[in-house]
């Protein structure tokens, strides 16, 4: 658990927020991918909540976190400002596989906030990676203010980038251009169709999934979700994920 | 190590009178990042059964005002890979490990508890007759005061090591059930496990977990927890294991206070990384500012029955 305080606050989509923390332990080894379990001071609230990293900067020793107001627990972390502390533990859990060449991200809603570390750490090796970002409007599209220009966007009203769902411009990428890998993160419904067109267009995806958790380190067996069971036993996605190789999990 | 916390009961040694929940701190493996699980008097570790078990299916966690509900239904990987890939590694710390044994039935408890006396794969023995998230067994036993007894006596005929009963709170009468283990040869009791609780998504209209029901634990739970250890002190004369919200060396003191020779962390634990080392501190730091040669003077001292012996 480390005491962080927090450097900026920053307003970047309705109802969520961009948190850069001082955070020298964090940065150091974070990876893209992995998340921090968040103790709030919420009232009633006990169980820690689990944000993934956004941005990570080891020489700074900062940590950055995207994430949305949707509950007590990150409405009470939203409500922080410059100044004030915050604990956090981590890294934790499995993150990326980190693969050169040409990259897709796909991201939905607040899914987008570990792909901004990802392209950073992919473009760092030498990748290129396409950023294909998926909202339900304009105002719900998390830090477009920090998306680069080469990035695909679509909204379901049409209010930014094209009309319609994020498959719209992933299929016609995956049509034009050959990829190297795919890594994903967004709801399950998303997650689903990403994964049936990479498999047909046979591009290897990985996957961050989403769940309540009570631990994060695997101690509870509490984050067990549908999408994740391996034979007859359910997968922790705080531990043996949250990132999964598509074809480990049933989509 | 700190002095005035040894304690000795039912023949252990302990460093101190902290020990983890059972199912809230896996098999030791995952907190090891945080501190060295040796640090604890003891180990209590996840249930294990007669077969692997998968668990109920998600979600099985939610958060509650001040707790949280869970249904794990005893996810574990059963007493073969328990004795095979586990207890080695456990046996090596240096502290107690106590095998939470559950099961569906008389003979799943008796078959649990033999095996892993044999292998030596524990220093004790914690029944679970009280998760109230599995259909059969163990709440089966626990709610009923021969249900109890019928079970402590036959586990009893079948080991030598230390029998601890872990109970329910949801029961009518804790002290009968609690005089009941001891008279069948229950060596402690570990007091309590969760409450059956139940929440409702109001936008759905459906119950949050897919068991529908859960234990509840965590802060919300503590006033119950402290009143059934305070009762069941007062009904018997072994030690009790004592559990139920403590989120800080404060309510392990409350505890103790209720009648407890020991203490464990649970849901503290899972939000919390550190909440075991800071209760351990924080327990050390009361008896040094007290200058009092053991922990074990407090312990009871709410319960006149007990305070006074």
């Amino acid at each position: 658990m480390e005491k962080c305080t927090v450097l900026e606050m920053a307003d970047i989509a309705e109802g969520m927020k961009r948190m850069v923390l001082k955070a020298p332990g964090l940065a150091s080894g974070a990876e893209p991918g992995q998340f921090v379990m968040a103790r709030t001071e919420a009232q009633g609230a006990v169980l820690g909540r689990p944000l993934g990293i956004s941005g990570s900067d080891g020489q700074e020793g900062t940590v950055t976190l995207r994430f949305a107001a949707v509950g007590k627990g990150t409405a009470w972390l939203a409500a922080r400002e410059p100044g004030d502390s915050v604990e956090l533990s981590g890294p934790l859990g499995k993150g990326f596989v980190l693969r050169s060449g040409r990259s897709l991200l796909i991201g939905g809603g607040t899914g987008l906030a570990p792909l901004f570390f990802l392209k950073q750490r992919l473009e760092a090796i030498g990748g290129q990676a396409v950023l294909v970002v998926g909202a339900k409007n304009r105002m719900c599209l998390m830090d477009g203010d920090s998306l680069p220009q080469s990035c695909f966007i679509a909204t379901e009203d049409g209010s930014m980038g094209e009309s319609g769902l994020v498959t719209g411009p992933l299929e016609r990428l995956v049509r034009e251009w050959s990829f190297d890998a795919a890594y994903a993160c967004g709801p399950v419904p998303m997650l689903k169709a990403v994964k049936a067109i990479c498999e047909k267009a046979g591009i290897a995806l990985q996957v961050s999934l989403e769940t309540k958790m009570g631990c994060g380190v695997g101690a509870c067996n509490g984050c067990t979700c549908s999408e994740a069971k391996k034979h007859d036993t359910w997968l922790k996605v705080c531990k043996d994920g949250p990132v999964f190789d598509a074809k480990e999990v049933s989509l | 190590m700190s002095a005035p916390l040894k304690t000795k009961l039912f023949g252990l040694e302990f460093k101190n009178p902290v020990m983890s929940a059972s199912g809230t701190f896996g098999f030791a493996d995952c907190y090891c990042d945080f501190f060295d699980p040796a640090i604890m008097g003891a180990v209590v570790v996840k249930a294990v059964t007669p077969l692997a078990r998968a668990g109920n299916p998600p979600p099985r966690i939610c958060e509650t005002y001040s707790g949280m509900l869970n249904a794990i239904g005893l996810e574990n990987p059963g007493l073969d890979a328990y004795l095979r890939d586990i207890a080695p590694r456990l046996m090596g710390l240096d502290t107690n490990i106590i095998v939470n044994v559950a099961g569906s039935t008389i003979d799943d408890y008796v078959k649990v508890a033999t095996a892993v006396e044999e292998a030596g794969a524990a220093h004790a023995l914690e029944i679970n007759i009280s998760c109230p998230n599995v259909r059969e067994g163990c709440l089966a036993f626990g709610s009923t005061d021969k249900g109890a007894a019928s079970l402590t006596r036959a586990v009893r005929g079948a080991v030598r090591l230390p029998l601890i009963i872990k109970l329910s709170p949801n029961v009518t009468d804790i002290s009968s059930i609690a005089a009941a283990c001891e008279s069948e040869g229950a060596d402690a009791l570990s007091m309590i496990n969760t409450l059956l609780g139940m929440q409702i998504d109001i936008k759905t209209g459906k119950p949050a977990l897919a068991n529908l029901t859960g234990g509840l634990s965590g802060p919300a739970l503590k006033p119950v927890a402290v009143r059934m250890v305070w009762q069941a002190a007062q009904a018997v004369k072994i030690p009790i294991i004592g559990m139920g919200g403590i989120k800080d060396s404060d309510d392990a003191i409350e505890f103790m206070m209720a009648g407890a020779s020991a203490v464990a962390v649970g849901t503290a634990q899972l939000a919390d990384p550190m909440a075991i080392p800071k209760v351990i501190k924080g327990l050390e730091d009361y008896c040094k500012a007290r200058g009092m040669a053991s922990i074990n003077e407090i312990v009871g001292a709410a319960c006149p029955g007990r305070g006074e012996n």
